[in-house]
């Protein structure tokens, strides 16, 4: 974004007639805008036996209102090369859109109606359940993904959040009515739950007229049941020596999960966990890449990455290897974590991941999506509007001890959990 | 030094300098302030297409090979070096092309400069590195296997191509990985990877007078290199379908066609851009009003991909529907084609996919990589200057032209049709 620093104190911060708040920045570089906010609940708010009833929910929002068909919602995007999508993770629901600046209006008055005023209509819901069940099908033959589910489920329990799958159990998504929608959006959609960032070419102060006139009417939670809280798990899953196979027929590889127990983005001094998990697994020059791809050739690559919220979620570390391979692999991968644990981060490993995370800030920053993102995590974390203009100097601050403490924190080297997705030889 | 200044009026694409080295390196620069990052990308001519016979995948294990040190940079040094820069970067192997990009901060570009130079003269391709790179490889090739999609439309190339090297997978056959040698890569990086067979493409926040001193002093040291003498290679005319069955592990069907048309080259083409978005892109397409709004299928599109230098397939997938039969499927796109020959499409549906397009470019604006890459692209197969004229001459597309090419290349007699039918069901 033009004049990458800054940027908190550039921010226009509105809250409308609803309790909904918007962030606003100005980036006049391109005549576009990009609308990204979620609303705190997410999977949270799903009754207990309507796994798969959140997805759905948001899903169809944009098949039809009451104004509108489905046809003529995407007529009205497609005809202007607008886009607006929504999804539900474990502990927020999110929405993202992009348009010219010439067409927010219309983004906006299409994404104010199809969260106030939803129809859900049956012939629509018919489709929309056909592509879960489709999608839950060939999940199943995922490798990666099952190898996941099941590491969370055992890490977390299976109805947990973070553990289940978001688009739910296809015996549950058959029987989904248009009532259950109904009452999902009245739990889930309320102008005191969302927050908003608008940020590209826009004018605040029309922006503000607009956003007032398309989304000020939300409903607000007010006395409704707010999400109901729910306690992080106690760890049922500890790993052993061992590793969980998932047999699935006819694959050329195995996915591999190794997990445990991960660490909320709100907690003081999450740099030290991000930058410990970066070590392990988010580059190519990462300790599983060093140890899997470029000493043994073992696999095409290793990743690893910190699945949470306010919870505390999940840190994984996954690789795709030959099914001969997964032993050895598995092995040398707990080998390398139990010596990042004991031997600690070394101090040129550390200057190096620090330049790194600091050096390629500015291309993280390169869209406006990718500002809007950062902006909408720093509210929610209860970091600040400012912390994209600090957070390089918390990186740099960071200290071996405090990454150490991250990765003891994060890596219990005895509980390590294994599961392995995949057709295994005989 | 042969030099132009564009004055094309596409939106983001504007003030593209054109140059050449005298070593033969030509070069595409582009200045956009928007953000204090640089994409440096280096794009070679040479690609599956150029592979050996029973040497399939040497283009693009050569891509990895040059990963794995330099006369002047050791194995790991690109990666490490990059990485302490905070730089992302990554390469791929296409039908007629490689490609390396590094995205960097503005006031460290000059090192992806002096990398990319190193790696074009002087990569050591170590005989020790072959066997785990190959190993990698095989790892990569097992995951696409894996895909149904990936594996259906590897296939679908294969048979549609008999002759023409796309019918070969870019990744190769594991067997003539295995069969490589050493001096079979040498041999092929001698050749292939040569200024004279390659472009520069640099888009960002770079000051030319500058960039052309860095570009001087380190591509410029290179000797002059011709590009090999190119082989033109033509598929026979079809005449008749091919069909093909893929039975695997896999929770959905997948149906997919692909027709032969032309290339970039032919004025069809930019009718074909306007037919697959009229076709098949997004909930106001045809094919999705007749196949999913139906519940014929779950899913359906069309792509014309116009990046291939020689004529290639217009592609056409559907995922039938719980219960319904493939052929049921068939006719119904059969039908949709056989209207589109009959009948003039409608202008608003022009209208739609012009703005589309248009919005797409300004979009890509947004990340600098997206511009190298539309240059760096077109550059190895049809020239840039398309991207220039690429919106006027969408805008003079009209109904009987969709109309006219519609009834030209989408016929059978010059379709190949796969269908993937996962194991266990009959």
């Amino acid at each position: 974004v033009e004049n990458g620093t800054n940027i908190g104190a550039r921010v226009r911060t509105l809250e409308l007639a609803c309790g909904a708040r918007a962030h606003l920045l100005e980036n006049h570089a391109n005549p576009t805008v990009d609308v990204v906010g979620f609303l705190d609940g997410g999977l949270r708010d799903e009754p207990a036996d309507l796994p798969g009833v959140a997805d759905l929910a948001f899903a169809m929002l944009d098949r039809g209102t009451r104004r509108r068909d489905e046809r003529a919602i995407a007529e009205a995007l497609e005809s202007n090369g607008a886009s607006l999508q929504y999804g539900v993770g474990p502990e927020t629901a999110l929405l993202s859109g992009r348009c010219l600046s010439e067409d927010l209006e219309l983004l906006l008055e299409v994404l104010g109606e199809t969260l106030r005023e939803p129809a859900f209509p049956e012939a629509q819901l018919r489709l929309e359940r056909e592509e879960t069940l489709v999608a839950l099908r060939e999940s199943a033959f995922d490798t990666l993904e099952r190898a996941y589910r099941r590491a969370a489920q055992r890490l977390l329990g299976e109805r947990d959040p973070y553990a289940r799958d978001p688009l739910g159990e296809p015996a549950v998504v058959e029987r989904i009515t248009r009532q259950d929608l109904a009452a999902h959006h009245l739990r889930a959609v309320a102008g005191d739950r969302l927050t908003l960032a608008l940020v590209g070419d826009i004018d605040p102060g029309r922006a503000r007229d607009l956003l007032d006139a398309h989304l000020g009417a939300l409903p607000r939670a007010g006395a409704a049941t707010p999400p109901a809280p729910v306690a992080d798990a106690t760890p049922g899953g500890r790993g052993d020596a061992g590793i969980e196979r998932i047999a699935i027929a006819d694959k050329e590889q195995v996915d591999v999960v190794l997990a445990g127990p991960g660490v909320a983005r709100d907690r003081p001094g999450f740099e030290a966990y991000g930058l410990a998990n970066f070590l392990i697994g988010g580059s190519f020059v990462s300790r599983l890449n060093q140890r899997l791809r470029d000493a043994s050739g073992l696999t095409y690559g290793a990743q690893s990455q910190i699945v949470s919220g306010r919870r505390a979620g999940l840190w994984f570390a996954s690789f795709g290897v030959h099914p001969t391979d997964v032993g050895p692999a598995v092995d040398l991968a707990r080998e390398e974590l139990r010596r990042m644990v004991t031997g600690g981060v070394g101090e040129e490993e550390l200057r190096l991941a620090q330049q790194h995370l600091t050096g390629s800030f500015p291309l993280r920053l390169e869209t406006n999506r990718a500002v809007a993102s950062w902006l909408l995590e720093s509210v929610r974390f209860g970091r600040g509007l400012d912390y994209v203009d600090r957070y390089r100097d918390r990186i740099r601050g960071l200290t071996r001890s405090a990454v150490d403490e991250a990765l003891r924190a994060l890596i219990d080297p005895d509980g390590v959990l294994a599961v392995a997705a995949g057709s295994f030889a005989p | 030094v042969k030099r132009s200044d564009a004055s094309g009026s596409a939106p983001g694409i504007d003030g593209v300098v054109e140059e050449r080295l005298e070593n033969g390196l030509r070069l595409l620069l582009l200045e956009s302030h928007l953000s204090p990052v640089v994409c440096v990308s280096v794009w070679y001519r040479v690609g599956s297409r150029h592979d050996p016979a029973g040497g399939a995948g040497l283009a693009h294990l050569l891509e990895h090979m040059t990963y794995n040190g330099t006369a002047r940079h050791p194995k790991g040094a690109y990666d490490r070096v990059l990485h302490a820069h905070g730089a992302l970067h990554n390469a791929s192997t296409w039908l007629d092309r490689t490609g390396y990009y590094v995205v960097v901060g503005s006031d460290r570009y000059e090192i992806a400069l002096d990398l990319e130079a190193d790696r074009m003269r002087g990569a050591r391709l170590d005989p020790a590195d072959l066997r785990d790179e190959i190993t990698v490889i095989a790892n990569e090739i097992q995951r696409t296997e894996d895909e149904p999609a990936a594996a259906l439309h590897e296939r679908l190339q294969s048979l549609a191509f008999r002759v023409h090297p796309y019918g070969r997978p870019v990744l190769g056959w594991p067997e003539d990985l295995q069969a490589v040698t050493a001096a079979d890569l040498r041999a092929f990086y001698d050749r292939h990877y040569q200024p004279g067979n390659a472009h520069l493409v640099v888009v960002g926040d770079v000051r030319l007078p500058e960039l052309r001193e860095r570009i001087r002093s380190t591509f410029g040291a290179i000797p002059a290199g011709a590009a090999p003498p190119s082989r033109a290679a033509a598929e026979p005319a079809q005449r008749g379908e091919r069909r093909f069955e893929l039975r695997k592990a896999g929770g959905q069907e997948l149906w997919a066609a692909g027709y032969k048309v032309p290339s970039r080259s032919s004025d069809d083409s930019y009718a074909l851009d306007v037919l697959a978005h009229v076709l098949g892109h997004g909930r106001t397409s045809r094919l999705y009003g007749a196949l999913v709004e139906t519940g014929l299928a779950v899913a359906a599109g069309a792509e014309y991909p116009a990046a291939p230098a020689d004529p290639f397939l217009f592609l056409i997938d559907a995922d039938p529907g719980p219960g319904v039969a493939r052929d049921a499927v068939e006719e119904v796109i059969d039908r949709e084609i056989d209207r589109l020959a009959r009948e003039p499409v409608a202008p608003a549906e022009i209208a739609r996919a012009r703005k589309r397009a248009r919005v797409e470019f300004v979009m890509r604006r947004d990340k600098v990589s997206a511009r190298a890459f539309l240059l760096g692209e077109l550059e190895s197969t049809v020239g840039w200057r398309v991207a220039e004229t690429y919106l006027a001459r969408l805008d003079a597309v009209t109904p009987e032209h969709v109309m006219r090419v519609a009834g030209r290349y989408l016929v059978r007699d010059e379709r190949t049709v796969g269908h993937f039918r996962p194991s266990g069901t009959d």
